[in-house]
């Protein structure tokens, strides 16, 4: 990997879109429609305002200190044991979930589109791309967000308009069945899969000189990714049905199959869907270079980012066949226990920070005023 | 530079889905499928459309199709059999339409298409019929002079109806499953039958004649309840079905005036149910607003006068009231079948005291009372101001 070259606050805003976006497919969706059915938008609107509190709080921590990233902030305000603990949490937590969405990835394109190939073979198609970006460095990986968020856009466009005209919104009656608590309760799932992950940006490095609209960049973007998700959503309650949408598995997909442009064009959801995969493949890899910086700042002398990047990307082919056999196991082990994980490395830890730095700011104002 | 090269190369063969690759002419294209059941197996008839029978094409090579039959305990079983006697892979991406027997249709449709559920070439946008006739392989075998399959003869033919009557279904197979699932409303599906001799409606002579002699004829509702085949409805109650649930916007009313008839074809059918619930009695309303125009006037009628206008609006408000109020009370007390949807709208409007209420429906549907509330704006004559007759009296 090359040496940090700094991202534009457009392509960390780009990487924001595909982070938010990564986890909605068979998870979020399903989740939520079969906790709230009819009221599934209402737990994701809600989970999209509720989410903006942990959002503004891993900004709030990567102002703290703008050249440094999160790394060596936790460290310069933990010390180094503590920091190294902290860290090691969040890393942990990281791999964990960059699993799950690696696993989610593979079952979805072997269940869905490829199910006669074998699930390494798609496994290691879709890693190699990964570990070429990763090689070229997160400024390449940044370039190309940019680029694949114009086609995701293109493409969220051709969904929207595919399948509007088949909507009934009785579909969505009654709304609020479940109560307002309910919906609260249940729109942590959207906070769980889709915001905390975006704690990763904070090891992407910034623009010096446009710091300033670094955070509207994120929170513009993550508020895009998310109300374009939520359309969705309401296109596939309103499309299908609730019931149909917990029966089928990845219903974003099957709720493809009935868009049709131009009254005529018909059988897109193979190019429609190829949206998700983009989301894929920023996530993991903005997750393994999350990891790989972690690693690499351990291990200062030696030259070991390539064999670190091998090494975990296989790390996670052999895990995903030989562990996460089939996507039972998997859906059990994502929804069941990744959850729990989730709250710990990066809702508790980043908030320990988060008070660490106030603490340290009243501090510093107290002292400066004396 | 080399192992970019050599990364190319290896993504080359590996993204462009070469792994289960296959040509055209390895694959069977399913356009329709007949489910059958003998004594315990299931009797699954394809209907192969990209066959090649060079000795009875007009053109070499062109496509024709082709049955094959297979049995088995499942149909997964069946279709294994099929695969064994036909050299190309089964594929059934471009699935028509899929007939099921009366019989197995009694037994409950959804165990034997929950293949179609979980077989991932399914689209599962094609249409579910029910067969009217003792095997279901029938109706595929029917060839048609208008279309190339007898499967896409069905498809089309539902889809061309509609925008003309609403005397038969529209449901596919997805909307089939969803009614299946939501709680207060039955599953209605489309039903079709062979009119002539169903040997000779097999052979290409059959379609060489200026009038087929067999034919596949669409047919009124099959009712269902709770996913098990009851009863064949009447076209009124087809109608209403149509009518009352929002699925048509077309269909025509005959009235009779001595020996002769007037015909009043509505071309908008708007419905609005409404319900309300006082001391745990259901009240439904249907508002009805239709447009409608004159089809065809052979009473002599003078249509120049408001007051005949007048007269046939409230003629066709009251005909439509007694297909509709018939209807109703045939679904509710000779079928039983909540094929309206009246649960599902009683949950949409009162989740609460639906949810109270769900789990003893069946008794308390046939008793709920249903208001209808019919609005017929009579607004053009088609294209002739007053009837043939009528001007050539005026002139003398």
């Amino acid at each position: 990997m090359k040496n940090n070259n700094s991202l534009s606050n457009l392509e960390i805003g780009c990487i924001t879109f595909f982070l938010t976006r990564c986890s909605y497919i068979g998870v979020t969706i399903s989740l939520l429609a079969f906790l709230l059915k009819q009221d599934a938008w209402i737990g994701f609107l809600m989970g999209i305002i509720i989410g903006l509190i942990p959002l503004i709080m891993y900004l709030y921590i990567i102002k703290y200190k703008p050249d440094f990233n999160i790394f060596e902030i936790i460290e310069s305000l933990f010390g180094k044991v503590i920091g190294k603990i902290l860290i090691g949490i969040i890393l942990v937590l990281i791999g964990y979930y960059t699993l799950m969405v690696f696993a989610n990835v593979c079952y979805f394109i072997g269940s869905q589109f490829l199910h006669q190939t074998p699930i390494i073979v798609i496994a290691i198609a879709f890693m190699i791309p990964i570990v070429y970006g990763l090689f070229k460095g997160i400024k390449i990986i940044g370039r190309v967000s940019i680029l694949l968020f114009i086609i995701a856009m293109i493409l969220i466009f051709l969904l929207l308009i595919g399948l509007i005209p088949s909507a009934d919104l009785n579909n969505i009656k009654p709304i609020f069945e479940h109560g307002f608590l309910n919906n609260i309760k249940d729109c942590l799932v959207f906070i769980f899969y889709n915001v905390l992950p975006l704690f990763v940006i904070s090891v992407i490095p910034k623009d010096k000189n446009n710091s300033k609209s670094f955070n509207k960049y994120v929170i513009i973007f993550y508020l895009l990714s998310s109300f374009i998700s939520l359309s969705t959503l309401i296109i596939i309650l309103t499309v299908l049905g609730p019931d149909l949408a917990i029966l089928y598995q990845y219903p974003e997909f099957h709720v493809l199959k009935q868009a049709q442009l131009i009254g005529f064009l018909n059988r897109l959801e193979s190019i429609l869907s190829m949206q998700w995969s983009f989301s894929f493949f920023i996530t993991i890899s903005v997750n393994l270079y999350f990891i790989v910086t972690a690693i690499k700042r351990e291990v200062k002398k030696i030259n070991i980012e390539k064999p670190i990047i091998v090494l975990l990307c296989l790390l996670l082919v052999i895990i995903n066949i030989n562990i996460l056999k089939n996507n039972t196991l998997g859906n059990e082990i994502l929804l069941k226990y990744l959850p729990p994980f989730m709250l710990v490395g990066l809702l508790i830890v980043p908030f320990i920070i988060f008070i660490k730095i106030v603490l340290n700011s009243y501090k510093e104002k107290h002292i400066s005023k004396s | 530079m080399k192992y970019k090269i050599l990364i190319s190369l290896i993504l080359m063969f590996l993204l462009t889905g070469c792994w289960n690759y296959r040509e055209l002419n390895e694959i069977a294209v399913c356009t329709g499928i007949a489910i059958d059941k003998d004594d315990k197996n299931y009797v699954v008839s394809v209907l192969i459309a990209n066959s090649k029978k060079p000795e009875v094409s007009s053109k070499e090579g062109e496509a024709q199709s082709s049955i094959y039959v297979g049995s088995g305990e499942t149909i997964t079983s069946a279709l294994e059999i099929i695969d064994t006697k036909i050299p190309k892979e089964l594929y059934l991406a471009h699935l028509d339409t899929v007939v099921i027997s009366k019989d197995v249709a009694k037994e409950g449709v959804y165990k034997t298409i929950d293949f179609l559920l979980r077989n991932p070439n399914s689209r599962r946008q094609f249409y579910v019929v029910v067969s009217k006739e003792k095997k279901a392989n029938d109706i595929l075998k029917i060839l048609s002079p208008l279309e190339s399959f007898p499967s896409e003869n069905i498809a089309t033919n539902i889809q061309s109806s509609l925008q003309v009557e609403s005397s038969i279904i529209e449901i596919k197979y997805n909307e089939y499953l969803k009614t299946l699932l939501e709680d207060g409303i039955e599953p209605v599906l489309t039903s079709v039958s062979v009119i002539g001799n169903t040997t000779a409606g097999e052979k290409i002579e059959n379609i060489e004649e200026s009038e087929a002699d067999t034919y596949i004829k669409l047919d009124n509702a099959a009712i269902f309840r709770d996913d098990k085949f009851i009863s064949f409805a009447s076209t009124n109650e087809t109608i209403a079905i149509n009518m009352l649930t929002n699925r048509s916007k077309y269909t025509s009313l005959n009235f009779k005036c001595g020996s002769s008839y007037f015909v009043i074809q509505i071309s908008y059918i708007k419905t609005k149910p409404k319900v309300k619930v006082v001391d745990d009695k259901i009240e439904y309303t249907f508002d009805v607003v239709t447009n409608a125009s004159v089809g065809e006037d052979n009473c002599n009628m003078d249509l120049t006068n408001p007051k005949v206008i007048d007269n046939l609006t409230n003629q066709t408000v009251r005909q439509l009231h007694t297909i509709l109020s018939e209807s109703i009370n045939a679904f509710k007390y000779e079928y039983k079948s909540d094929v309206l949807g009246l649960g599902q709208i009683l949950y949409r409007n009162n989740p609460k005291y639906f949810n109270q209420v769900k789990d003893k429906w069946d008794s308390i549907y046939p008793n709920v009372k249903v208001n209808l509330n019919i609005k017929v704006k009579l607004k053009t004559k088609g294209a002739a101001e007053n009837t043939v007759r009528g001007y050539l009296s005026e002139k003398q």
